[in-house]
């Protein structure tokens, strides 16, 4: 594990139905995540990209192998600390039914007590995402574009202060001037707050664009990781530079 | 109005009603006659033993037979439950039997003696139609809760899973899908109590008011029997809602990867 590794895999293994004798999903991962760099994680669909993801944020326990947030196994670490601390946004926003700001309290109510500022805290996030906290507060969530949705899902988990985010697709469903503002902000963030970031996609553009460093999964192995020049423009392994010439699909 | 006797010539003469039904489903083609003259022997043979046992139970005047008769009634709707799910869980029939057998037992204790107040209380003429009723109304509730809470949690896993990647305890984040199941379990009971009397006049009224019983003193049962049934359906479906969600979530407040022991 190295010194700057936020999120360290040690030989991560992972079956279909958690018992011995099922097929492995995840095959022996071990991998660094560095603090403060956006790292994406790259792969043809089905390559096991995303349960690589809710590993991190302690959605998925591995068979074996161990995980560390900051050199601490996640073992050690309460679950909903531990999903505070590693946040996760999915492709499809899922909201509560109800008014943004009845999303947007939820991190508070789940922390006992809701502090008094909240509200400004939420407000502010908003704004940052393009959304104008005057006319989108009390509104219901089922009003708004799937963009707008992201967004929104967006800010509700950054309102838990989260050290990592973990972004599986999260502009996959999205028209491309929703894509580039989401990837503007992600970076924005990444560079003002040094949040760590993971950020799955299949689209080599958007991994492109953001990433500082890369994963690349395959049929559940990690095939090569490194920064992102090199992985993506001179990998060293034959199968990552088929992937992203676009020969494997 | 004195209670009109029937005997099993009475009776026999009722299969006229039947045999004009399979004449109905040979003259049109249903294809249902088996079944229906199956389900004509069946009751006939079916009630007739149950009379025969009660008049048993009741001759004996002893509360054992009593209470083992309500026995046999929650583990038959245990079974019965168990076996109207469309999928199993770890723990279902546990759930199912400690939800039918607790609430059972308090809504008939507190029917029994707190309301009608009987001596002794394990009078069988009351204990075991009451008992039945409350068994019927917890199985038909726990069914209804757990078909509807099973269908949900494969289709808005995601909500749930959202929820955890929060930070949510498994509590707060199914809660959405315990609270419909429950309304699920509790509006055909909240629909009864809409109609009853108005459109729907039930078999208990019905069944003494033709054995000579006063309508007000009928009425005045059927009015503990609707919210006793209400109540039995609303307790048992958060009985066991609350003891089954937590078989789908591992130590580590994940859903479990398998949700289901069999889907179907």
């Amino acid at each position: 594990m190295s010194d700057r590794a936020h999120i360290c895999l040690n030989n991560v293994v992972l079956r279909a139905s958690g018992n011995e004798n099922a097929v492995s999903i995840i095959h022996g991962i071990s991998g660094d995540i560095i603090r403060g760099a956006v790292t994406a994680i790259i792969g043809p669909s089905g390559s096991g990209k995303s349960t690589t993801l809710r590993l991190m944020n302690g959605l998925s326990e591995p068979d074996s192998g161990e995980i560390l947030l900051s050199g601490v196994p996640y073992r050690q670490i309460p679950p909903r600390q531990l999903r505070r601390r590693v946040g996760m946004v999915f492709q499809e926003p899922t909201l509560l039914p109800g008014t943004v700001a009845t999303n947007l309290q939820f991190p508070f109510q789940l922390l006992g007590k809701i502090p008094p500022d909240w509200a400004d805290s939420a407000r502010s996030w908003l704004k940052q995402v393009n959304l104008d906290p005057n006319q989108v507060w009390d509104r219901d969530v089922a009003e708004f574009s799937l963009g707008e949705k992201q967004r929104i899902a967006l800010v509700r988990t950054l309102l838990t202060d989260p050290e990592v985010l973990l972004l599986d697709e999260p502009t996959a469903s999205l028209d491309p001037g929703n894509t580039t503002f989401i990837i503007n902000i992600v970076q924005r963030w990444n560079q003002e707050k040094h949040l760590t970031v993971v950020w799955v996609t299949h689209t080599l553009d958007v991994a492109r664009q953001v990433a500082d460093r890369v994963w690349v999964i395959r049929g559940g192995y990690l095939l090569e990781e490194g920064d992102a020049e090199t992985v993506l423009y001179h990998p060293h392994r034959e199968e990552t530079r088929r992937f992203v010439n676009g020969d494997i699909i | 109005m004195n209670f009109i006797p029937l005997g099993l010539g009475d009776v026999a003469v009722s299969l006229v009603l039947m045999a004009a039904v399979v004449l109905l489903s040979l003259r049109h083609k249903l294809g249902l006659e088996k079944e229906l003259i199956v389900g004509t022997i069946r009751a006939f043979v079916q009630l007739l033993v149950v009379g025969h046992v009660l008049r048993l139970v009741f001759s004996l005047k002893h509360p054992l037979p009593v209470i083992a008769m309500v026995l046999v009634m929650m583990g038959i709707a245990v079974y019965n439950g168990v076996r109207r799910q469309s999928v199993r869980f770890h723990g279902m029939t546990i759930a199912m039997s400690v939800s039918i057998a607790l609430v059972t037992s308090a809504v008939l204790a507190i029917v029994v003696t707190v309301v009608i107040k009987v001596k002794p209380w394990f009078q069988p003429q009351v204990m075991i139609p009451i008992a039945g009723m409350t068994v019927a109304a917890s199985m038909n509730a726990a069914t209804l809760a757990m078909n509807r809470f099973s269908a949900d949690l494969r289709l808005r896993k995601k909500e749930v899973e959202t929820a955890l990647a929060l930070g949510a305890p498994p509590r707060v984040a199914i809660q959405p899908l315990l609270k419909d199941a429950a309304k699920a379990a509790l509006i055909p009971s909240i629909n009864s109590l809409m109609i009853v009397g108005v459109v729907q006049l039930p078999g208990m009224m019905s069944g003494q008011i033709l054995s000579g019983i006063d309508p007000i003193q009928a009425i005045n049962y059927q009015i503990v029997v609707v919210y006793m049934i209400c109540a039995a359906g609303a307790f048992t479906s958060y009985a066991i809602l609350l003891q089954s969600y937590r078989r789908f979530f591992t130590a580590r407040e994940q859903l479990r990867p398998k949700l289901f022991l069999k889907e179907g």
